[in-house]
Formats: C-alpha cells, structure tokens, sequence
C-alpha cells in the first residue's frame, strides 16, 4: 500500500507538472494526440460547413428546406472523400516517396486499419441517402 | 474502354458533383487518364439519373481502382521473388558448373549428370517456379497477405455500392411507375366525368 508520504510527495510533484506555459507550447500539444483527424466528425469542422450545405441543398432538389438526412448524407460523402485522400496520401508516403520507410507491412497494416474510417462514413452515407429517397 | 462506348459522348457529372470527382486519389505512376477513363466508361454504363446515384458511382470507380492496384502489387511482388528465385538458380548453378569443371568425372557420373539436367529442364515448370518463387522469398507472404485482405475488403466495399446503387435505380423506377399511373388513372377519371 502507498504510504501517506509517498502520496503526498507525488501530490506535490504533480503541482510541477503543469504542462507547457507558453502560447506557442499550448498550441502544439494541442495537436499531441492529432495522427490523421480522421476520428474528428467531419461536421465539426468549420471549414466543411459551405461544402455539406451546398451539397445538402443539392440533394433536397425539389424541397424547400434542407433536410438533416441530407446534411447528413453530404457531410459523410465529403467524409468519405477525405479519408480516401488520406489514405492515398499515406500509401504515397510509404510507399512512394523518397522518405519511405523499412517496415511496409506495418504501413501497410496500418493503410488496412484506416479502411474503418471509410466503412463507418459508407454506412453514414447509406443510412442518410435510404432516408431521403423513402421521403421523396 | 469499348469502341461502341467511346463512341458515345461522354456522361459527365453535375456541376454541383463535379469537385467531389476532380482530384482522384492517385498514387505512384498511376495516370490520371486512365482513371479518367474508368470513370467514363462506367458513367456510359450506368447513366446516374441523380446526385444520389452518381455517388455511388464514384464509390464504385474508387474501389475498382483500388483494387486493380492491389492486384499489381501483388503481381509486382510474385513477379520480383520469381526474378530472385531465377537468379539464385543461375547463382547455384553457375557455381555446381564450375565445381564439376574442377572434378574429371568417370562415364557413369556423366550419364547421371544429364539425368540431373533432363529433370532440371523439367522442374522448369510455370507452376513450379512459382511454386520456388514462393518458397525462396517466405518474407513476401506477410506482405501479400495484407494485401490480400485489403482487396477481399475493397471487393467487399464495391459490392456494397453496387447493392445501394441497384437499391436506388429501383426505388427510382419504382416512383416512375406510380407516378405514370396516377397520370395514367387521372385521365382515365377525367375522361370518365
């Protein structure tokens, strides 16, 4: 069992600790844990918003209101073009570029595991379009 | 691409859908022109009615062309560790050649030396040297195993739109027919008063 002291010694160095100061360090560690953002929803992202409301209205053609089956629909098809972009980019990294790496099966193993991302935007993308032609 | 379909004018897509098609995720030396290609000819073949269908579509040409690379890397993989297999064979044999040149041999070991060289000629078999390629370079199975999987996966993908594709056409078709037969029914109605 940790004694007293020990806990209040660790208390203590954890006060130290409190990660960077400065604007600058703040904002790196932001992006600590950021590999390829593909778990961010797409949606979240201001940057899309014009994309999946120009797509939405195009897919509620005939409607006078945007539904959020097609806002859906928009932001996982702009998803799913993202994540293929993504992984090509990465394949062309490993495989490719003059800073390719040693070990290509785990890249390539790694290429496999990205795939999830595009199944779960496919299965997005499927439900959402279902429902906007059933309310046609 | 088929004469018959190139012949025709190309089926582009809408200009709101035009961006979602213009960057195709190439890699390595793959040509632009040859996924441009792909793309028409599909587009020929299935005429998307909307947006919704010319997704699908896009999946379709994605995923096929994912797995054409598959199938060349993994060409490109069997086709390197046969070059390998081949040159550790003229290696070894190059070297048994000089050996022997070193040894006279009597008439009896002549004989069974060409024995050796008729059954050599043999194993000169397609499906055996495949089979030596396999065996020479085990560190390659991991590789085509990986790959293997990611095409089964994209084929997999592919058959998915395929469905979704067919599912929309028909719902489509469906809303045609009900909507003909209402127009159908109305004038009959009116005909009737």
């Amino acid at each position: 069992m940790t004694s007293d002291q020990k806990i209040a010694a660790n208390r203590n160095n954890a006060k130290k600790s409190t990660g960077p100061c400065s604007q600058a360090g703040r904002k790196a560690s932001r992006r600590n844990a950021l590999r390829h953002g593909l778990a961010i929803d797409i949606g979240t992202i201001p940057a899309f918003h014009g994309e999946i409301e120009t797509l939405a209205r195009t897919l509620s053609r005939g409607r006078q209101e945007i539904t959020e089956c097609a806002r859906e629909a928009a932001a996982a098809e702009l998803d799913l073009t993202r994540i293929r972009k993504i992984r090509a980019r990465l394949f062309e990294t490993t495989y490719f570029a003059d800073t390719a790496t040693q070990d290509g099966l785990a890249d390539l193993n790694m290429l496999a595991a990205l795939e999830r991302y595009e199944r779960r935007a496919f299965s997005r993308r499927k439900r959402a379009l279902r429902a906007i032609r059933q309310t046609d | 691409m088929s004469r018959s379909l190139l012949a025709e004018k190309p089926i582009k897509p809408p200009k709101e859908l035009k961006k979602f098609f213009d960057d195709p995720p190439l890699v390595g030396d793959e040509r632009r022109e040859d996924y441009e290609n792909l793309f028409a000819t599909l587009a020929m073949t299935v005429k998307p009615a909307d947006a919704i269908e010319w997704m699908y579509l896009g999946d379709v040409v994605n995923l096929t062309w994912e797995i054409r690379r598959m199938r060349r890397i993994k060409a490109g993989m069997i086709n390197s560790s046969l070059e390998k297999s081949r040159t550790h064979r003229l290696r070894t044999a190059a070297y048994l050649e000089e050996l022997s040149e070193d040894e006279e041999l009597t008439e009896a070991e002549e004989e069974e030396e060409e024995e050796e060289e008729e059954g050599e000629a043999e194993s000169e078999d397609p499906a055996a040297l495949l089979a030596e390629a396999y065996c020479y370079s085990s560190n390659t199975f991991g590789y085509i195993d990986a790959i293997d999987r990611q095409t089964a996966s994209a084929e997999m993908r592919r058959n998915s739109a395929l469905r979704e594709l067919a599912w929309h056409s028909e719902a489509r078709a469906r809303k045609l027919d009900k909507a003909s037969r209402e127009i159908i029914d109305g004038e009959f109605s009116e005909a009737a008063e």
